[in-house]
């Protein structure tokens, strides 16, 4: 059993290790806005870091209902190696324990940046919750594509482990 | 027995497309055998970075299916779109997987409902690549024969290399 950050996205839900997640933020009225940088946006954290927003609605192409960046808009900063990254939420999101082992790869269908973005799916009764690799999410966000090889590399560590 | 049951025809099911390019209506046919069930609306999870014509998975009897939008796999190159589905039809591909051996079914989105018809055995022997096949269908490499049937164009699609993840790097691909 693992313990895991469930982050609901749109309709959807998301899980990331706990360990890796720092703290959840919400942008209020008068806080620090998100700044754009090399048509990338940026959350401004304490003591002068940032962290890249990583907004997985607009990787599955749902731009028209992507979640707002404005006011009222909950983030999951998570900390991955050095990098920082504000993955954007629906709501405040909830700690859950699931079985890890248990979760299923996706469809051979999904391949290359899919795959390694959900390496798998848990199966909660009707309910599916996707499980997020971050240093994917982040190549996806900072506009690196993973390699094929790669992702498989990835996909056997992960088997290992 | 057989030769009259060939004669009234072959119970088959045809989803009517919207293809881009085409002059005439395009309906997808499916065999009685290839579809095991349909299915009213019911959520799709999406899934980032997939292609455009894979709307995301389905939960069906303990399994996870790729959720395929025929409408899309003719027209990769046009930009993702959205639409609602009214059905979502359940179908043996004939592919199995590589890894497990499974055989593969996938989920297919219909935006109008599936249609009944009875396809006569000449008409399947007809069936041929050679027939008017809209240009896009041509390019999607996926259609196994084609024929007309009252005025319209009547497609055989192979799923197979879908399912199997081998048409993902096929031409240029518009993303999620």
């Amino acid at each position: 059993m693992k313990t895991l950050y469930l982050a609901q996205i749109g309709r959807q839900l998301f899980a990331v290790d706990k360990e890796c997640v720092l703290g959840v933020g919400m942008l209020h009225d008068g806080a620090v806005k998100p700044m754009e940088e090399e048509g990338r946006l940026y959350l401004p954290l304490p003591h002068g870091n940032r962290a890249v927003i990583c907004d997985v609605r607009a990787l599955m192409g749902r731009n028209g209902d992507r979640i707002s960046s404005g006011r009222g808009c909950y983030y999951l900063i998570i900390g991955h190696g050095e990098q920082v990254m504000a993955l954007t939420m629906s709501g405040k999101g909830r700690i859950i324990m699931a079985d890890v082992v248990a979760a299923r790869p996706l469809p051979p269908a999904f391949t290359g940046q899919s795959r390694a973005l959900i390496p798998g799916v848990l199966v909660n009764g009707m309910d599916l919750i996707l499980l997020i690799d971050l240093q994917a999410a982040l190549a996806a966000t900072m506009g690196d594509v993973p390699e094929p090889g790669m992702v498989a590399d990835r996909a056997r560590e992960r088997m290992e482990a | 027995m057989a030769h009259e049951r060939q004669q009234a025809g072959i119970r088959s099911f045809l989803l009517p497309l919207s293809i881009n390019g085409a002059a005439e209506n395009v309906a997808c046919l499916f065999s009685q055998n290839q579809v095991v069930e349909i299915l009213g609306p019911r959520p799709v999870e999406y899934i980032p970075g997939s292609p455009g014509y894979l709307r995301g998975v389905m939960l069906y009897h303990d399994s996870l299916l790729p959720v395929v939008d025929l409408e899309a796999l003719c027209d990769r190159h046009q930009p993702v779109r959205q639409e609602q589905y009214r059905q979502l039809v359940v179908v043996r591909t004939g592919a199995v997987d590589p890894v497990t051996g499974e055989s593969l079914k996938a989920v297919v989105s219909a935006k109008v409902r599936m249609q009944l018809a009875k396809i006569s055995g000449q008409e399947l022997a007809q069936a041929s690549e050679q027939g008017k096949v809209p240009s896009s269908l041509r390019e999607s490499g996926l259609v196994r024969g084609c024929f007309r049937r009252q005025g319209d164009s009547v497609v055989l699609f192979d799923l197979g290399p879908v399912v199997q993840g081998t048409y993902a790097g096929r031409g240029r691909e518009v993303c999620r």
